[in-house]
């Protein structure tokens, strides 16, 4: 590989996914500025290791994996850093925006929920909480979540399904009907 | 609602706002940090053409690079020299998430018989993921024990 499929290759994988793992981020974080200013970073971390990684860039998986793991260190480094209390684990910038900056009504009860849910997945063990951002927020099936994260398929079902487990503990069921 | 729904619209929402967000723009803010022209700027393949100077894509000194032909052995081998630092730094050894994760790499690299023992160090270390993994094996074991008697009893 020459040094500009090294550049082009690399542009390639922060075109297709900064979106997504930007939310990642900002599910980590709750701030826009500092999402973006860690995804940066992250991305001038795999720089570093592009030459392994390119050459997996088709597999998606292990790419994914180096950013979101760079990611989470990078907000732990923040949080400590600004000697964030642990109690508040996760804090949306847009619950201090006033309802009619929500684009619709119901955005207003996600976030509300969200709050909740996201504080609730912050207590989780890191590599359930990688699964969790990667096969919802990334939208990456569980296998290709686990093999981000370096599991086998059996092992990334195993922790999603005590994740979901440890979360109706956590946060319950609203209606009789979904507890069906 | 269930946990599981919750977390969709959770995650949907967090997904509308990321619609907001600019990844043309945080591309090229990316690429000048790291001095790098953009490819759709008439310079693709043309690294004559750049910004200022660009950092050396690579491990820092003393890292490893390798080459090898098959995607699949590369993916491999990412996360072996995961696994072989894990394993060789003993002192890492008395962390319960380390044993796990020796376990998980150990797992889907060489097998589940090879992965057992680190399973259950990590177990016995007080991993609560590693304490759920190796209870469900005895759960199975139980009830395969349960069926093949049932099967005996039935057949007899």
């Amino acid at each position: 590989m020459s040094p500009d499929d090294t550049e082009r290759t690399f542009t390639e994988f922060v075109r297709s996914y900064s979106t997504r793992l930007y939310a990642i981020a900002y599910r980590r974080c709750g701030n826009r500025q500092l999402a973006d200013d860690i995804l940066q970073t992250a991305f001038v971390r795999v720089w570093k290791a592009w030459p392994n990684l390119m050459h997996l860039m088709d597999q998606e998986a292990v790419p994914l994996g180096y950013v979101h793991t760079a990611i989470r260190n990078l907000v732990v480094d923040h949080h400590r850093a600004a000697e964030r209390r642990p109690e508040s684990p996760w804090e949306d910038e847009r619950d201090s925006q006033s309802p009619a900056a929500c684009d619709v009504a119901e955005e207003a009860v996600f976030r509300a929920m969200g709050h909740e849910l996201w504080a609730a997945v912050a207590t989780l063990d890191e590599t359930q909480q990688g699964l969790i951002d990667l096969i919802y927020v990334g939208q990456s099936s569980t296998a290709a979540a686990g093999r981000a994260l370096g599991l086998t398929e059996t092992t990334a079902r195993r922790y999603h399904e005590a994740a979901l487990s440890r979360l109706r503990e956590m946060i319950g069921c609203d209606t009789e009907e979904d507890q069906v | 609602m269930d946990a599981e729904k919750r977390l969709r619209l959770a995650a949907e929402s967090l997904n509308r706002e990321a619609l907001g967000f600019d990844a043309e723009a945080f591309t090229h803010r990316v690429l000048r940090r790291l001095g790098i022209k953009p490819s759709d700027e008439g310079c693709a393949g043309d690294s004559a053409l750049r910004t200022g100077h660009t950092p050396v894509a690579g491990p820092e000194k003393g890292g490893r690079r390798r080459k090898s032909d098959a995607d699949a052995s590369r993916h491999t081998e990412f996360f072996e020299l995961e696994l072989e630092e894990l394993r060789s730094n003993t002192t890492l050894h008395t962390d319960p998430r380390v044993l796990r994760r020796i376990a998980e790499l150990t797992e889907l690299l060489h097998g589940d018989g090879e992965a057992r023992t680190w399973w259950n160090q990590a177990a016995q270390a007080g991993d609560r993921l590693a304490v759920l993994t190796v209870a469900e094996w005895t759960r199975d074991q139980a009830e395969g024990r349960q069926t093949r008697r049932q099967l005996d009893h039935g057949s007899s």
